[in-house]
């Protein structure tokens, strides 16, 4: 039960790939009816192999990101076979491997984080997790700690329709503009009441 | 209909409905917070889940007004659907159980999840555009739980999350936006392209990209992690704005033109509401979208748009099933009522085209 039979893809192997997943996606041709980004069967990133394989007599078919450690334990057998200097490590605190990390996984503790930083700094890199310019110059996190003010600055309304009018004047839409400065017009004489 | 364990005032009091921006009726805002001392939710087995559970939702009671517990275990499919709907959540809470629960206040504006996907989610929706003084309430609260609890937070990552995609502020704001202008006339994609922002996503209410039902769209925050709460709430709330002054410019610009394409589009809706039998979720959302436009275009009338918004929010899955004390969700019988629903709260709207 469970053993993969000999099947020939290609040249005799008993697997197949095929790495141009990505563009034939973009292309529309194999999943037109997809309503949300593709994602890897095994983790949460975007598809870029498909890997298939016969086991008992059922062929079966995943797609897969490029670095799943799900298709490299296929590939290559068994975690611990696998040529990789981090393989086997886990956080002691909570037992969650590096290989849930990999795949997208939540964390078990506040402990994974000191454990796999630098791979979860690039995993949030990998996935647009993080903003372009934090990522090697600023410090990770901005915002505030326990210990600091709760407060924050008051949201401006207007510097939100002064820009919008600016952007309208540089197209030349003149009727948004004037509206715009109707608005524009209405909070300040509304703000001018509310001090008066 | 099988009892809920809801309370009285989740169903008489609807934030949406006092909105008087109909172009973005709401916001929410949601806080992620872990205990330090313990493993977080995923990795707890059940007696952890339960003594977290209590020691937590212990602390919160006591800093919620009036705050109502409502333990996963009580509650059925049906009513956690509401909750869901109700709160505008983003994550699925379907299979929460034993060691779950949930904290509301009367105000039907907040919403604590304990053990859900962290130890503590808090939630507050705002419908008055008032993003500072929400803030306000929700770090105050959070403030005051953190005397006593003690919230997992290091240096790099800020504070700790179980998804390390929100760990940082940890902090989610969305801002919920009705654009049947921008949408119809096709110009919403040309707009979301051109003024393409990173550090914010968009998706539909399903939370799905680019589709759109009901014309909603959903804006939130990309990034939790490396951007402090004030640019997170600045940019988002620039973007909003901007979507927003779109939109009524859009506005503006169809009611002096009246295309025919859009008045055929409003007549059509209103027929859909008037006088169907069978409607499902998004032919309703679409159809309720349109006469919404159409009221401001000064096409409908006998409506206000405070109504068109409760019906547009009341006709969803649970809502409706509880209006009608439906014991199931079957999609048909579901399409049935809410057709029944919308022509018995739209006689007095009359089509003025």
């Amino acid at each position: 039960m469970g053993q993969r039979q000999g099947h020939v893809w290609g040249k005799g192997r008993q697997f197949s790939f095929d790495t141009g997943w990505r563009s034939s996606l973009k292309r529309g041709k194999r999943n037109p009816m997809a309503e949300r980004p593709v994602e890897c069967s095994q983790c949460k990133k975007a598809i870029k192999t498909i890997y298939k394989e016969i086991v008992d007599g059922t062929p079966l078919c995943f797609e897969m990101c490029a670095a799943c450690p799900v298709l490299e334990q296929k590939l290559h057998g068994s975690p611990s076979q696998m040529k990789h200097p981090q393989i086997g490590l886990c956080c002691e605190s909570c037992r969650t491997p590096i290989e849930a990390i990999k795949m997208g996984h939540t964390l078990g503790c506040k402990e994974c984080y000191a454990v796999f930083a630098d791979l979860l700094v690039d995993e949030l890199i990998a996935r647009k997790k993080l903003p372009k310019r934090t990522k090697k110059t600023k410090p990770l996190h901005s915002g505030r700690s326990p210990q600091q003010s709760q407060h924050i600055l008051p949201i401006n309304q207007l510097s939100t329709l002064h820009e919008a009018l600016n952007d309208a004047l540089k197209k030349e839409n003149y009727e948004q503009a004037a509206w715009l400065r109707d608005q524009i017009k209405a909070i300040t004489e509304k703000a001018g009441h509310g001090k008066n | 209909m099988e009892k809920t364990e809801l309370p009285p005032f989740l169903f008489s009091r609807s934030r949406w409905d006092e909105s008087e921006n109909p172009v973005w009726p709401l916001s929410t805002f949601i806080l992620q917070r872990n205990l330090s001392s313990r493993l977080f939710p995923q990795k707890m087995d059940q007696a952890e889940l339960i003594k977290t559970q209590i020691q937590v939702q212990e602390i919160v009671l006591k800093h919620v007004d009036s705050g109502h517990l409502l333990p996963s275990e009580t509650l059925s499919p049906l009513d956690k659907e509401f909750l869901f709907e109700h709160f505008f959540c983003a994550d699925s809470f379907q299979n929460a159980g034993k060691g779950q629960a949930f904290v509301i206040d009367p105000t039907a504006n907040f919403l604590a999840q304990l053990n859900i996907y962290d130890h503590l989610h808090l939630q507050c929706i705002d419908n008055q555009g008032a993003w500072e003084q929400s803030w306000q309430v929700l770090s105050k609260l959070e403030g005051a739980l953190s005397t006593t609890l003690d919230f997992a937070y290091c240096p790099k990552f800020g504070y700790l999350t179980a998804d390390p995609s929100r760990s940082g502020t940890a902090l989610t704001a969305s801002a919920y936006l009705h654009l049947p202008a921008l949408n119809r006339t096709g110009q919403l994609k040309e707009w979301l392209d051109k003024n393409k922002e990173d550090s914010v996503t968009v998706r539909g209410l399903q939370g799905i990209p680019d589709d759109f039902i009901g014309d909603f769209l959903v804006l939130s925050n990309a990034f939790t992690l490396g951007l402090s709460e004030e640019t997170i709430f600045h940019t988002l709330h620039n973007a909003a704005s901007k979507l927003s002054l779109a939109e009524k410019a859009q506005r503006a610009q169809l009611k002096k033109e009246a295309p025919l394409e859009l008045k055929d589009q409003v007549s059509r809706a209103y027929g859909l509401v008037m006088h169907s039998y069978q409607l499902h979720i998004k032919e309703a959302l679409d159809a309720l979208s349109l006469l919404q436009l159409g009221l401001d275009l000064g096409w409908i009338t006998g409506i206000t748009h405070q109504r068109l918004t409760h019906l547009f929010f009341h006709c969803r899955r649970a809502h409706l099933a509880f209006a009608f004390q439906e014991k199931t969700l079957d999609p048909n019988d579901l399409a049935r009522k809410r057709a029944e629903f919308l022509r018995s709260h739209s006689t007095k709207i009359q089509i003025a085209i």
